[in-house]
């Protein structure tokens, strides 16, 4: 899909700003200083705050600015996959969400064969492919490295190269 | 000389130890298979390496990531020369000159141009950097907490005016970093916004932020890949020809110094980067050459030059980072990361303190050039089967190897999450133009910052005056504020250019 780019500009600012508002609301609520001099843990945070709300007003400006003038002419736009990447968002959160459930052999096992089997055609081909993938990294990080993953049934059958 | 010996001994008693030299050699490996595929650079190299660096120790954990990176600045080449895509953006300028060179039957020559090119830049900024540490060492000893605050000011000067698009979007992601860098404990008592949740009390590892911010784009990008339908059209020329003999090196090798000193040169600023050292070295060479006309059309010292710039940055960008903390580019900012996480503290000190770990990196260097010689000739076969290796099938590989390299960071599935969420985030402003290395190199610079802001508030009883007492703290914040006056003059010229050109497009 093709988003106009001063739109795009303009709502992800105008949230940025709202954010870094919220951000600075909450500074208030920070430990005061205990020390000689030390202007306490609020100072920093709202200098930086200060200077990106500054910084992105004038860019909020500039994209409000750029929507006005291109009415004359053809907007600026840009290409944005959104299917992939909310399928791409979905398959690593589908990971995240597995692996404290299923296991590390499980998850990766569903989620390779998954992406797998639409990029190799094959569904035997993503199979092996997959259980490839899962016994390599389990050996890489579980054997080699001493990782903790969480493991369910690799570990009875496979414990050394 | 002999205060340089005194120095350099003891880290070549490092570095030759086997098991660092064999960590070299899987470096350079590593390195040259991830560089070869078109795409991925040294900073995805080198983020994808990082949860191997975990169980190692600080020295041995640089020595492994020097040999990654330099190898992967070769390994671009790679593609560029026989598949016209080049593996990272510097070799897109090898690509002028290497492809044509290769559609005239002289493939291997022009891949044997490169990696000795490669290899001279690594070795001859290595040199350099090595003669000029124990000046950097005197000085260390003049930078107190004002003067490195300045100094931190500086970088990020410099990072906002050079590293996006635009100053105001550079400010921008600078300042989203800075606050990334701020969740968590204040250091000197007090929690910052941690919105009570757990897993944010400790702040975000840097780690995770390399990962979510520089990895993750690039998987996003990869799932985004479809498969080609039928036949591929990409042309693959085989390595053949003759290779790059003894004469043929010496005739090359003014270019190669000549690239090698433009690399060191612009790699110690930070900013410019591998491609604009390319960049410069092909425009310098062209103005050189007798046979400037050929340029374009096959020119050895085409590809030797900017090859030679190319690996030499390494070196020469490792001096900001080593020196005072500042990452030149965004693989840089993942060595320091993995620095930090080590409990190294990059800046002055580890200069003065005469450490082993800096001439180390050096000696280290120089030792994975000679290396990388070795495998690079034997491997040009391999090299070119890697290449052609479709992108959109690495898409599940790179993902897995990734969130199980999070994960192993601490055993924690929160920073699952938040890899996806800064992932994910990445990507949509990097749409609009906001580049994400200014939020990793203000996250790393953040701290840095504030604790010796904060520091130098404590000592002279929170009067800020301390920060224009000393000549060297005022001049580096007059730098910072006239490096940002001249990155928006930079970026109107930019604008009024590129406006003029679309209007001269319209008529």
């Amino acid at each position: 899909m093709r988003i106009v780019r001063w739109k795009a500009e303009a709502v992800t600012y105008a949230l940025l700003l709202a954010g870094f508002g919220y951000l600075y609301w909450l500074t208030f609520s920070f430990g005061k200083s205990l020390v000689r001099g030390y202007p306490g843990a609020a100072f920093f945070p709202r200098l930086i705050l200060c200077f990106t709300i500054g910084a992105t007003l004038a860019a909020l400006s500039g994209a409000i600015y750029c929507g006005v003038t291109s009415k004359r002419k053809a907007a600026d736009s840009f290409a944005f996959e959104g299917r992939e990447f909310t399928l791409s968002v979905l398959a690593i959160g589908a990971f995240i969400a597995l692996l404290p459930i299923l296991g590390f052999e499980l998850t990766t096992l569903i989620t390779m064969f998954a992406l797998l089997v639409v990029r190799l055609g094959g569904w035997l081909q993503a199979f092996v492919v997959a259980v490839i993938a899962m016994v390599v990294c389990y050996g890489l990080f579980v054997l080699m490295l001493n990782v903790s993953l969480p493991l369910r049934f690799l570990p009875a059958h496979v414990t050394f190269f | 000389m002999e205060s340089i010996l005194s120095l350099v001994l003891p880290s070549l008693e490092i570095v030759v130890q086997p098991h660092n030299l064999l960590i070299l050699a899987l470096g350079a490996v590593v390195g040259l298979v991830i560089g070869v595929l078109p795409g991925f650079g040294a900073a995805q190299a080198l983020a994808l390496m990082l949860p191997f660096t975990f169980g190692m120790d600080h020295t041995t954990a640089v020595l492994f990531f020097i040999a990654i990176y330099s190898a992967a600045e070769y390994g671009g080449s790679v593609p560029a020369i026989l598949i016209r895509t080049p593996g990272t953006t510097a070799s897109a300028i090898t690509l002028l000159d290497g492809f044509p060179l290769s559609q005239q039957g002289k493939a291997k020559r022009a891949l044997h141009i490169s990696l000795w090119s490669g290899v001279c830049g690594g070795i001859v900024s290595s040199l350099i950097f090595l003669a000029a540490a124990s000046s950097l060492a005197w000085l260390a000893l003049q930078f107190g907490p004002g003067e490195m605050f300045a100094v931190g000011v500086f970088g990020l000067a410099i990072v906002t005016s050079f590293f996006a698009r635009t100053p105001l979007r550079g400010m921008i992601g600078c300042g989203i970093g800075l606050l990334l860098a701020t969740v968590g404990s204040s250091g000197f008592g007090g929690l910052r916004f941690t919105f009570n949740q757990p897993s944010l009390l400790d702040g975000i590892p840097l780690i995770v932020v390399i990962i979510g911010l520089l990895a993750m784009p690039e998987v996003f990008a990869l799932m985004a890949e479809k498969k080609p339908k039928g036949q591929s059209k990409t042309v693959v020329l085989r390595p053949s020809g003759e290779g790059l003999n003894l004469s043929g090196l010496r005739k090359l090798m003014p270019s190669m110094l000549r690239g090698s000193l433009i690399g060191t040169f612009i790699g110690a600023i930070p900013g410019p980067g591998a491609t604009v050292a390319s960049l410069v070295a092909y425009n310098e060479e062209r103005r050189w050459s007798k046979s400037s006309n050929m340029f374009g059309k096959g020119a050895e010292e085409g590809v030797a030059a900017p090859e030679a710039a190319n690996n030499a940055v390494v070196a020469g960008s490792l001096v900001p980072t080593l020196a005072l903390g500042i990452p030149g580019s965004g693989a840089i900012a993942i060595l320091l990361g993995m620095l930090v996480s080590k409990g190294v503290v990059p800046g002055p000190l580890l200069f003065s303190r005469g450490d082993p770990l800096i001439m180390a990196v050096f000696a280290g260097l120089i030792a994975c050039n000679i290396i990388l010689l070795v495998f690079g000739l034997a491997s040009v076969q391999v090299l070119t089967f890697i290449a052609r290796i479709p992108r959109h099938i690495l898409a599940p590989f790179v993902m897995l190897m990734l969130m199980v390299g999070t994960y192993s960071y601490q055993n924690y599935s929160a920073h699952l999450v938040m890899v996806l969420v800064l992932g994910a985030f990445a990507v949509w402003i990097e749409k609009l133009g906001i580049s994400v290395i200014p939020i990793v190199l203000a996250f790393v610079m953040g701290p840095i910052i504030e604790q010796n802001l904060v520091r130098g508030l404590a000592i002279h009883g929170g009067d800020v005056k301390f920060l224009f007492a000393s000549p060297i703290t005022l001049t580096i914040l007059i730098l910072a504020v006239v490096t940002m006056i001249f990155g928006f003059i930079r970026s109107r010229r930019d604008g009024l250019v590129s406006k003029r050109q679309n209007e001269e497009l319209a008529t």
